[in-house]
Order: C-alpha cells, then sequence, then structure tokens
C-alpha cells in the first residue's frame, strides 16, 4: 500500500513538474519583445549554421530539393504536408500547437492558400506573429520589387508584406481558335460583347458553350472578381458584401442571362459530364491561367488538340479598368522565430526568383524575372494559338485589388446558395439577398466587423 | 440452449397446415427480411466494391465507365506504377513508419493492460474502485480532445517528432483494461486460480501460467481493437510526427491534397489522379484486413466470452 501512495505522489509530482515546465516555456515563447532594427521585427537568437525546417507539399518538394543541392552549406530539413490545401487548416493547427508549446516552428512554409495572412500575420495569445514582415528590413526592396504588381497583396497587412507569392493564378479569356473561325465570331474583349456573343451564338449554334458556373471558384473568382463586384471586400477588420454596386447587379444580370440562353452551364469544369458533353463545345470560357494545363493539355479532361485553344486578354467592362479576377497561386511564409534567418532567406530568394524555380513551377511564377522564363517555355511548346505569353502576362499584372483575403472563403458561401438554386431552376438574382447573408454571416463567425 | 435442442424444440412442435405451407402473412415476413437484409447488404457493399474497382480504370474510365464496370489489369499495373513514383515510393515508408507506430504500441498496449485488467479483477487492493471509475471515465474521453495537453506534455519532453510521440500516446489504451478486467471478472474462476495457489504456485506464476493461457481470446481482442484505433488514428500522428515520419493515414491525406479535383485552385505539378488514390486507400487498410481474417477466430470468441454462464 506504501509503495502505491508513493507512486501515486510520484505521478502528481510528474504531472505537476509537466505542467509547470509547460507554463514557463509558454512564457517564454513571446521571446524578448524588443524589436531588431536590422529586421523589423524581435527576432530569436541567431545561430548561424542552425538547421533550417523547410515545410512544403509534394509539387513544390523538387524546388526545396534543388536548393539543397545548389547551396551544399546551407543545412536544410525538408518535410512535406498537405500544403494546407482546400483549407484543411493544416499549417494553422500546427503553428498554434508549437505556439502552445513555444518551440517546434518550422522556419519556411509553403502554402497553397492566399489568406493564411489573416491569422499568420497576427500575435496570438501573447506569441509573436508566425509569419515575419518581409519588408521592414528583412528584405532588401529591391529583391521584392521584382515581383508582379499586386503579387503580394493578399499577404501585405497594414503595409507589411508577410509572405512572397509562389505563382499566380489571373483570369485569362481562353477561346477555342477553330470554332471562332467556323461560326466567324471575333474574340470578344469586354463583358459586354461576351453577354452579346452568348445571345448570339445560342440563336446560331445552340448546344455551344460559354463557360460554366457549376464550380464555386468560378463563379466567385472568375465572374465576380473580374468584374469588379465588390461582394468580398475586407478594409481592416471590417467586411463588407455589397451585391447592389452597379458591377454587382450587371454581373449578375450578365450570369443569368446567359445561363437562361444555355451558353452557360451548370457542370463543374471537372466533372464527368462537362467533360463528356463539352470539350468539343468552348467556343469561349473566362478562366484562370491553370485552365492550360488541367483542362486543355489534361488527356483526362478536355484533352484538346494542339493549336485548338489560345489564352486572349482578360474581360473588362466597356470604358472601365482593364482588369481581372485570380484564382488561387501559394505562399512562402518565413517564420519570425526562426533561428537562421539568413539561411531563410537565401531559401526564400532562391524559391521564388531562381531560373531553376522557374523551371520547377507548374504555375505561372510571381517574380516577374522567374515568369518571364516559365512563359518562354510555355510558348516554345507552341500548344497554344495565339500570343499566350502577352495574354497571361497582362492578365497578371491586372488583377484587381479591391478583393479582399478574410480567414474564410467565398467559395463556401457560393456552394452551399447559389450551386444548389441554379440546379433547382432559380436564377443567381433570386438567391442575392441568401447569397450575401450567407457570406456576412461567416465574416461574423470569424470575428469580422461586418457592415 | 444449444443449437439441437433448438431443432428438436421445432420438431416437436404441433404440426398444423401453417408449418406445412408457408401462409400469406410469413412469407410477407419473409420477403420483408431478404429485402432489408438485401438493401443493407447493397449499402455497405456497393461502395467497397466501387472502391475495389476504380483503380483497375483510368481516370477518364472512371469519369465516364459504368461505375461497376472493371477496367484492366493494365491500368491497375499503371495506376500501381504511380502510386509507387509518387516521392519515390514513400507509401511503403508510411506503411512501415504506421508498422511501426501501431507494433511497438501493441506490445506495450498488452504488457500493460492485461496485468492491469488482472489485478483489477482478482486483487482487492485500495483505490481499486476509484481506479476502474477512473479507467471508465478516461474511455469516455474523445482522444481528439486528449492531443492538445499530450502535445504538450510531450514537447516539454522534447519528444515531439520522434516515434515515441506517438507510441507511448497509442499505448495509453484505457478501454484494454477495461476489456481485461471484465474478460478475467466473469469468464475466469477464481477457484482455478487458488487451485494454483494451493498447488504452490506464487502469484506471477498464476498469472502467466493459469491465467495467461486462459486469456487468450481477450488478448486478441485488446490487440486487435488497440491495433485497428491507432491504425486508423489520424489526428494524433498528423501533429506529432510531421513528412517522412507519418503514418500511412497522414500520408493518405497527403496525397488527398495532390488531387485537383479536391484542390483545384492549386496548379501542381504532381498531381494524383482519383483511381489512385483509390488504390492507395485500398493499401491503408488492406494489413487491418489481413490480420482480422487470421485472427477472426479468436476474436469472435472473445466477443462473446463472459455473455453467458454455464
Amino acid at each position: 500500500m506504501a509503495g502505491q501512495h508513493r507512486r501515486k505522489a510520484a505521478r502528481i509530482l510528474a504531472t505537476a513538474t509537466a505542467a509547470l515546465t509547460v507554463a514557463a516555456l509558454a512564457g517564454c515563447a513571446g521571446g524578448s519583445g524588443e524589436v531588431n532594427s536590422d529586421y523589423g521585427f524581435a527576432t530569436a537568437d541567431q545561430e548561424d549554421g542552425s538547421t533550417i525546417t523547410v515545410w512544403v507539399d509534394a509539387a513544390r518538394e523538387p524546388v526545396a530539393k534543388a536548393f539543397e543541392e545548389a547551396n551544399p552549406d546551407v543545412p536544410i530539413s525538408i518535410e512535406t504536408y498537405d500544403g494546407n490545401a482546400g483549407g484543411s487548416g493544416s499549417f494553422q493547427t500546427k503553428v498554434a500547437l508549437f505556439d502552445q508549446s513555444g518551440e517546434g516552428w518550422p522556419d519556411v512554409v509553403f502554402s497553397t492558400q492566399t489568406n493564411d495572412a489573416s491569422w499568420a500575420a497576427k500575435e496570438t495569445n501573447g506569441v509573436q506573429a508566425f509569419a515575419a514582415p518581409l519588408n521592414k528590413g528583412y528584405f532588401s526592396d529591391d529583391f521584392l520589387a521584382g515581383f508582379t504588381d499586386g503579387a503580394n497583396d493578399p499577404m501585405t497587412v497594414d503595409g507589411s508584406v508577410y509572405g512572397l507569392r509562389n505563382d499566380l493564378a489571373p483570369v485569362v479569356l481562353w477561346y477555342n481558335q477553330k470554332l471562332l473561325d467556323e461560326f466567324g465570331y471575333e474574340i470578344p474583349t469586354t463583358w459586354e460583347e461576351y453577354e452579346a456573343m452568348g445571345e448570339k451564338l445560342a440563336a446560331e449554334h445552340p448546344g455551344y458553350i460559354l463557360g460554366s458556373i457549376g464550380d464555386s471558384f468560378v463563379g466567385t473568382y472568375v465572374y465576380y472578381w473580374g468584374a469588379q463586384a465588390p461582394i468580398f471586400a475586407l478594409d481592416g477588420n471590417t467586411f463588407s458584401s455589397d451585391f447592389d454596386d452597379p458591377h454587382s447587379v450587371a454581373m449578375t444580370e450578365l450570369l443569368d442571362g446567359m445561363a437562361a440562353n444555355g451558353t452557360l452551364v451548370q457542370d463543374s469544369v471537372f466533372s464527368a459530364p462537362f467533360v463528356e458533353n463539352y470539350s468539343d463545345k468552348i467556343v469561349a470560357m473566362p478562366g484562370p491561367a491553370w485552365y492550360a494545363g488541367a483542362l486543355f493539355q489534361n488527356p483526362d479532361s478536355v484533352n484538346a488538340e494542339p493549336g485548338t485553344f489560345g489564352a486572349a486578354d482578360p474581360l473588362y467592362w466597356e470604358g472601365e479598368d482593364e482588369v481581372t479576377g485570380n484564382v488561387g497561386g501559394g505562399v512562402w511564409y518565413a517564420s519570425s522565430h526562426s533561428k537562421n534567418l539568413d539561411a531563410v532567406e537565401t531559401f526564400l530568394e532562391f524559391a521564388t526568383s531562381s531560373e531553376e524555380s522557374a523551371e520547377l513551377n507548374s504555375g505561372l511564377p510571381a517574380y516577374d524575372e522567374a515568369a518571364s522564363t516559365w512563359l518562354d517555355a510555355q510558348a516554345e511548346s507552341a500548344f497554344f494559338a495565339g500570343d499566350f505569353k502577352a495574354a497571361v502576362q497582362k492578365a497578371a499584372g491586372s488583377v484587381w485589388g479591391g478583393w479582399g483575403f478574410p480567414s474564410f472563403s467565398p467559395e463556401t458561401a457560393y456552394a452551399a446558395v447559389v450551386v444548389p438554386a441554379l440546379a433547382e431552376g432559380k436564377t443567381i438574382a433570386d438567391v442575392v439577398p441568401e447569397w450575401q447573408e450567407q457570406i456576412l454571416n461567416e465574416a461574423q463567425v470569424q470575428g469580422y466587423t461586418v457592415e | 440452449m444449444s443449437a439441437s435442442e433448438r431443432l428438436t424444440v421445432k420438431t416437436d412442435a404441433p404440426r398444423g397446415s401453417r408449418s406445412l405451407t408457408p401462409g400469406p402473412g410469413r412469407w410477407i415476413g419473409r420477403v420483408l427480411a431478404w429485402s432489408v437484409i438485401g438493401v443493407f447488404l447493397l449499402f455497405f457493399v456497393v461502395p467497397i466494391a466501387w472502391l475495389i474497382l476504380a483503380p483497375t480504370k483510368t481516370a477518364r474510365q472512371l469519369l465516364l465507365d459504368n461505375p461497376f464496370s472493371f477496367g484492366g489489369f493494365e491500368t491497375l499495373a499503371a495506376n500501381w506504377g504511380e502510386l509507387m513514383a509518387f516521392q519515390n515510393g514513400i507509401v511503403w515508408v508510411w506503411l512501415g513508419n504506421a508498422t511501426l507506430y501501431t507494433g511497438v504500441a501493441l506490445v506495450i498496449t498488452l504488457v500493460v493492460s492485461i496485468p492491469a485488467g488482472y489485478a483489477l479483477a482478482m486483487v482487492e487492493f485500495r483505490f481499486r474502485r476509484a481506479l476502474l471509475v477512473t479507467t471508465l471515465i478516461v474511455m469516455l474521453i474523445p482522444n481528439t480532445a486528449l492531443v492538445l495537453p499530450i502535445f504538450l506534455e510531450l514537447s516539454a519532453l522534447k519528444l515531439v517528432g520522434t516515434p515515441l510521440s506517438v507510441i507511448l500516446p497509442f499505448s495509453f489504451f484505457p478501454f484494454g483494461v477495461y476489456l481485461t478486467y471484465i474478460y478475467f471478472s466473469t469468464a475466469v474462476s477464481r477457484d482455478l486460480l487458488n487451485a494454483a495457489r494451493i498447488d504452490g504456485a506464487g502469484e506471477f506464476r498464476v498469472f502467466a501460467q493459469v491465467a495467461m493461457p486462459l486469456a487468450t481470446p481477450v488478448i486478441a481482442l485488446v490487440g486487435f481493437f488497440s491495433l485497428v484505433g491507432n491504425w486508423n488514428n489520424y489526428f494524433l500522428p498528423f501533429v506529432m510526427v510531421p513528412g517522412r515520419k507519418s503514418p500511412i493515414q497522414v500520408g493518405l491525406a497527403e496525397l488527398l491534397s495532390n488531387v485537383p479535383l479536391f484542390n483545384p485552385t492549386t496548379a501542381g505539378s504532381v498531381t494524383i489522379s482519383l483511381p489512385v488514390l483509390a488504390l492507395a486507400t485500398i493499401l491503408s487498410v488492406a494489413p487491418v484486413l489481413v490480420i482480422f481474417l487470421f485472427s477472426q477466430r479468436f476474436l469472435v470468441s472473445g466477443l462473446t466470452a463472459g455473455g453467458t454462464k454455464e
């Protein structure tokens, strides 16, 4: 019995010690709190030559490996994870755990989402924000100026850049040159021309299409973002969703009209019916630059003949700014807790701007020089009709800056309200109030002030 | 009542016209019973059949062909090749990790929980009841709820990222202790153990040579439950062991993130098609399935033990 008492007492002591250790560690987590003027944030004690831990998804692993080969003197540990895919939240979950324990943070993280700055740039429970501000002395202005205009906007909070964009996914207008020639149509340049083309196509060649509104990323990022519709805007901590704005109203009318005449379909571009019924019926379709590989060159999808499809400048409203939307693009973050910030800097410069990174990047690189190399390689393959490079380059530099990057996605509300409503035969205009309410509710749940 | 007894009772029952030619009511009953069985069978078998057939097709065939058509062995081989090519066959590393974590945890679980359950059932000592109640309460707390405190504890011990950070929490299996307790208190006679003691066997010998052999079914059962639970555990290894140290369940999530359909806004050069993902899923459950098939006999006897008193 005495033995059991001793054991119990020992266990209680061990538990208490563990709890105290945790508390002590958590207390240390905030660091000294003194801003290091060389970097612009409170840095950890630097240890030259210490190993940097880099988290990448499977697609970015080759870039990290290329860095390892090119820089044998920089010790690096590469760990693959799901890349925070599809809002899995794995990045935030893990950082929150490290914040609690006060150690273990990775030095560099690649995320496939563009809205992580909404939490990574904020101090949490007294622990310094995970993402290091990069433009307050850490990275040179020259290097940062090399990014395509607006590329780092999603990660910019109050003038501080918290992440470096890996790739861009601007929306362009994809078109089928053979069908346009056959029907005697011109490539539309404005939303008005696109709408008019819909009416003409429906009347003259029913069955042929100008796009799909069945995917939530298309409805939101391609159409509403591209139309400068302020339905997903963030100003500081204030979120607003304005469906009465003339741009929003005009886009809703355009989509409803084209859905009614059958030139916009409801099937997801990744679905079987779309591939089966419309692969050779797409006359033109606004969509992100990555449709190139995901749809047109993909043997499991549209699988177009070389020279059939081309990319044209994005659509805009007549007489207004020539802007477009954007669908995705990954981001690199540097940890503010890193003990080897110099190595992190070397790595990030390599991953975003080196020639190797351009070769290994599957999307359009966000760094101008790398983008140019990448586009030249794409143009060389001569798969696409027309001036692919010029169209994508123009689109990349003209992404509309009025779209917000809060901690939630606009796709959820679209998928929950609009997609089912369309399937029921309703119009988007019918469900606008419900859709707006859903977006605003989500914003409120996430702690934003709703306007 | 044994099966033969039941049969005898039936034959001895008065033979009315109803028993010779079943009436319409009975037919309706049968049809209903079979329909219910049929519906449930379809409900459970259809998805599994689809999953097994999926890796034999290409992504396009999976989209456009009949859902239950067979693709071809060549496609299966191609999909296998694609899965093996993903990060140079990391799927084997994941499977190896899962085997290491669950295997070592299984051994620790058995070494700890079987004697613990035996002691709780057979030995009277102070705080026995309190320990039993604690075991029951801990069983009710979902594993996921314990992940944060466990993470902090292991982080304080500098174990995060090491195999021990998964193995130690995996080895904590109060359900196994409780199951063993129930088994020993109901299915093993104390008189038998006392007889061994009278014959001069010490406590350890009584446990090792008399109680343990009698407890084979419950050992198998505790082992199986621990193995399946740990093999399928996602969240704990997800936060504890990143990258190449992940077990297969965390690896599956990584594979999933490379399927463009689930993650469309990421332009990835590494893409996994749905049939390859289906193949990985089958591969991830295969070890548990094989173990189940080989240990069914023990498992079933373990499940029913203690249910009746003779």
